[in-house]
């Protein structure tokens, strides 16, 4: 569809309303997602429940090819399918709902550079973990990644995504660093967010943001996820007021809830499940 | 005569050369003027010798089996005769660049009177080989490049390497063939491929990469083929505006199937045929060698040409074909069969007929189809046909009444062109009836081109 098509169609589509059944698709919650996948789409549960958009979650094998970027989770609504939380934000903003129109430029500015970083240190080192490292490699990721297939395609799915994702690390010249490195990454990257957040309830103060889904998001999912070793987790608990933080959004948006798709449950079975 | 003959003998394979009766020839040497013309029909010979020359890497064996029969030749005509035919299976094994057959009295001392010797002149090909098409499908075209070698170890095997850019789909492949020595009908090859088709009726993308083994043989009048193939299917979108159904079928599956299919064709042309009969039946078992798509798919095909007065031909056809599904798992849309366009059902669009969502066709379970036509290079069709999906837990009762209710039917004339022994083409101006809710037509003119009409 030509670009001025594409503009109608969204144009069009914010006229009407959140419609009851929207839907928002990841990867298998028990034997399959990962953990950067499942940081990305807890920090878009977060948000539309801090919007106070009713969505129910939709576990598909297939849902990382479904996504029209390649990237879960998305969101189907009406007719329109939208994946990432940086377009979901756009999406949901279209449609008049929004949690940063309190703020002023200089804090949307400050709001972006955070969530940036969070995209650029925690995310990727989160991929460097369940991709680079062998042992992680080996004895969660690939096992995880291929489960819903049958052999010989869970093994060439899961060596395919490895080679991508080990030539994007080369592309942002982090393959060379060790995982000392990168675990000293994400405690700066850690205290950046805790001097921010500080002793507010949320980043900006007195409303949540995009940004506390996103910190939510990686955060808890970190906290709450076993790995081989717990040196990522235990970065993220030296810094109480982020453990705090999680747990204070964890019980106001997600406990009380009687859906499946609650964080806190969905996290727990992850973390059970990563036992191997 | 009374004397006896003493005959040579070369070394033959199992069925050695026939031994004329002495009685016959007593009978045979006449001085009429018309004995010139016994002499060349009803004269007695014997094929004394089968010399070949040209062979170079081609092993003796295989070509023993070809011109056997040369040595059953009883006179002239039956000796030029079962010639040509031995040329014709020599030239069929795909080794040969030229036959060329010569055919002389036997010279030298232990020559008979009556005795032939029958020369081969062959040259072979080239150990590499490089080729390059266009072939025609149905509504498809492709260019097709190829490298071949043949004759690889002697024995008419073959590798071929190909690479195919269509309208359709764009596809490279590496196959072995080979042919049972002295049974070139039988045969089996192992084929490594990957082929990547867009299918816009369905907003679809399909990259298939897979490798099959396939055994043909004959039974009697029927050709039959067995066959194994595991296929990773990779399916996605074609456009941002692909139906939610569609997207729903993108990812990955593995499918490991075994199949078998049978063909008589007694038409005298696959093009456009003037009499015969051509019956197709084919059946795929998957998921119980793998993958993880389970299946069980007939399908069969029948077509039934007669020629009527005035030299033209009357065809009828009849098509159709059930997925069954097997354990809870839907069908995948890369299974499913379609119905519609100017090669099925004229008057609907490619593809087109039957289940749909939001303009992307899904395909259906189970669909028949049938035909009418007159065929004098102008022509007149009926076509009808339905494609839907069943519910497999009612009864055959009901899935013929589901199969019955929702007919597509559409009736016309147009124009019938024959290009060589490749393709047909036509132009027809069609009347689409039935029309359900959700399929696309294409009445009014319409063309097609292909190889299987019906």
């Amino acid at each position: 569809m030509s670009l001025v098509a594409e503009a109608f169609m969204n144009q069009l589509a914010a006229a009407e309303p959140w419609p009851e059944n929207a839907a928002l698709y990841q990867q298998l919650k028990e034997d399959q997602i990962l953990l950067s996948d499942n940081a990305a789409s807890l920090a878009v549960q977060a948000f539309l429940q801090m919007c106070n958009l009713p969505v129910r979650v939709v576990c598909r094998a297939n849902a990382e090819y479904m996504s029209p970027s390649g990237k879960v989770p998305f969101i189907h609504v009406g007719n329109q399918v939208v994946s990432e939380l940086g377009p979901i934000v756009q999406f949901v903003k279209a449609k008049g709902h929004s949690l940063s129109d309190g703020l002023d430029e200089v804090q949307k500015a400050e709001m972006k550079a955070y969530m940036e970083l969070v995209n650029n240190m925690l995310l990727t080192a989160e991929l460097y973990l369940q991709w680079c490292d062998d042992v992680t490699v080996e004895e969660i990721t690939h096992p995880r990644y291929g489960s819903p297939y049958p052999w010989p395609l869970n093994r060439i799915l899961s060596y395919q995504k490895q080679w991508e994702i080990r030539r994007k690390m080369k592309a942002i010249g982090w393959a060379g660093k060790s995982l000392e490195q990168v675990l000293e990454d994400v405690d700066q990257c850690c205290q950046a967010l805790s001097q921010r957040l500080g002793t507010q309830p949320y980043f900006f103060n007195k409303q949540p943001t995009e940004l506390d889904a996103l910190v939510f998001g990686h955060l808890f999912t970190i906290l709450t996820t076993q790995l081989i070793t717990d040196e990522l987790s235990e970065k993220v608990k030296n810094y109480g007021n982020l453990t705090a933080f999680c747990r204070r959004i964890e019980q106001q948006y997600f406990e009380g809830h009687d859906k499946d798709g609650s964080a806190a449950a969905s996290a727990r079975s992850a973390k059970r499940s990563l036992l191997r | 005569m009374g004397t006896v003959h003493a005959r040579s003998l070369e070394p033959l394979p199992a069925s050695g050369p026939d031994f004329g009766a002495l009685g016959e020839e007593a009978e045979l040497v006449e001085v009429e003027p018309e004995a010139k013309q016994e002499i060349l029909e009803n004269k007695d010979v014997v094929v004394q010798h089968v010399h070949f020359d040209g062979l170079g890497r081609t092993r003796d064996d295989i070509i023993m089996y070809e011109i056997a029969d040369v040595f059953k030749a009883k006179n002239l005509i039956d000796v030029m005769r079962k010639s040509h035919e031995a040329r014709e299976k020599l030239l069929r094994l795909g080794i040969f660049r030229q036959v060329e057959v010569l055919i002389d009295t036997c010279q030298g001392d232990d020559a008979l009177p009556n005795g032939l010797d029958v020369t081969f002149e062959v040259t072979e090909l080239r150990r590499l080989t490089g080729s390059y098409n266009t072939m025609v499908g149905n509504n498809e075209g492709s260019m097709v490049l190829g490298l071949k070698f043949p004759n690889l170890l002697g024995r008419a095997e073959k590798v071929t390497f190909q690479f195919s850019y269509g309208t359709k789909e764009t596809s490279y492949g590496l196959s072995f063939f080979k042919p049972q020595p002295g049974n070139f009908e039988r045969n089996f090859s192992v084929n490594l491929y990957k082929v990547t088709g867009q299918f816009p009726w369905s907003s679809l993308r399909e990259t298939d990469r897979g490798i099959s083994t396939e055994f043909n043989f004959p039974i009697w009048k029927t050709n039959h083929t067995l066959k194994w193939e595991g296929v990773w299917r990779e399916l996605g979108c074609l456009a941002r505006t692909a139906s939610f159904s569609v997207r729903e079928e993108s990812g990955h599956s593995l499918k490991s199937s075994i199949s078998h299919a049978m063909v008589i064709d007694s038409r005298n042309s696959s093009i456009l045929p003037k009499r015969g009969a051509l019956l197709k039946i084919n059946q795929e078992l998957a998921g119980y060698t793998g993958g993880d798509v389970s299946f069980l798919k007939e399908d069969f095909e029948f077509q039934l040409n007669k020629q009527l007065l005035w030299d033209s031909v009357f065809s009828a056809s009849l098509w159709g074909g059930m997925l069954v599904p097997i354990g809870d798992k839907p069908s995948s849309i890369a299974d499913r069969f379609y119905l519609g366009g100017p090669t099925s059902v004229r008057g609907f669009s490619m593809y087109s007929i039957g289940p749909q969502s939001d303009g992307d066709y899904l395909g259906g379970e189970a669909y028949w189809a049938g035909g009418f036509g007159d065929l004098f290079r102008t022509h007149f069709f009926l076509n009808a046909g339905n494609l839907c999906n069943l519910n497999y837990g009612d009864g055959p009762k009901a899935h013929l009444q589901k199969l019955a209710e929702y007919i597509r039917w559409s009736y016309g004339a147009g124009i019938v062109l024959r290009l060589g022994n490749i393709a047909r083409l036509e132009l027809n101006y069609c009347f689409p009836m039935g029309v359900q809710s959700g399929d696309r037509i294409c009445d009014g003119v319409q063309f097609g081109a292909g190889i299987r009409f019906l």
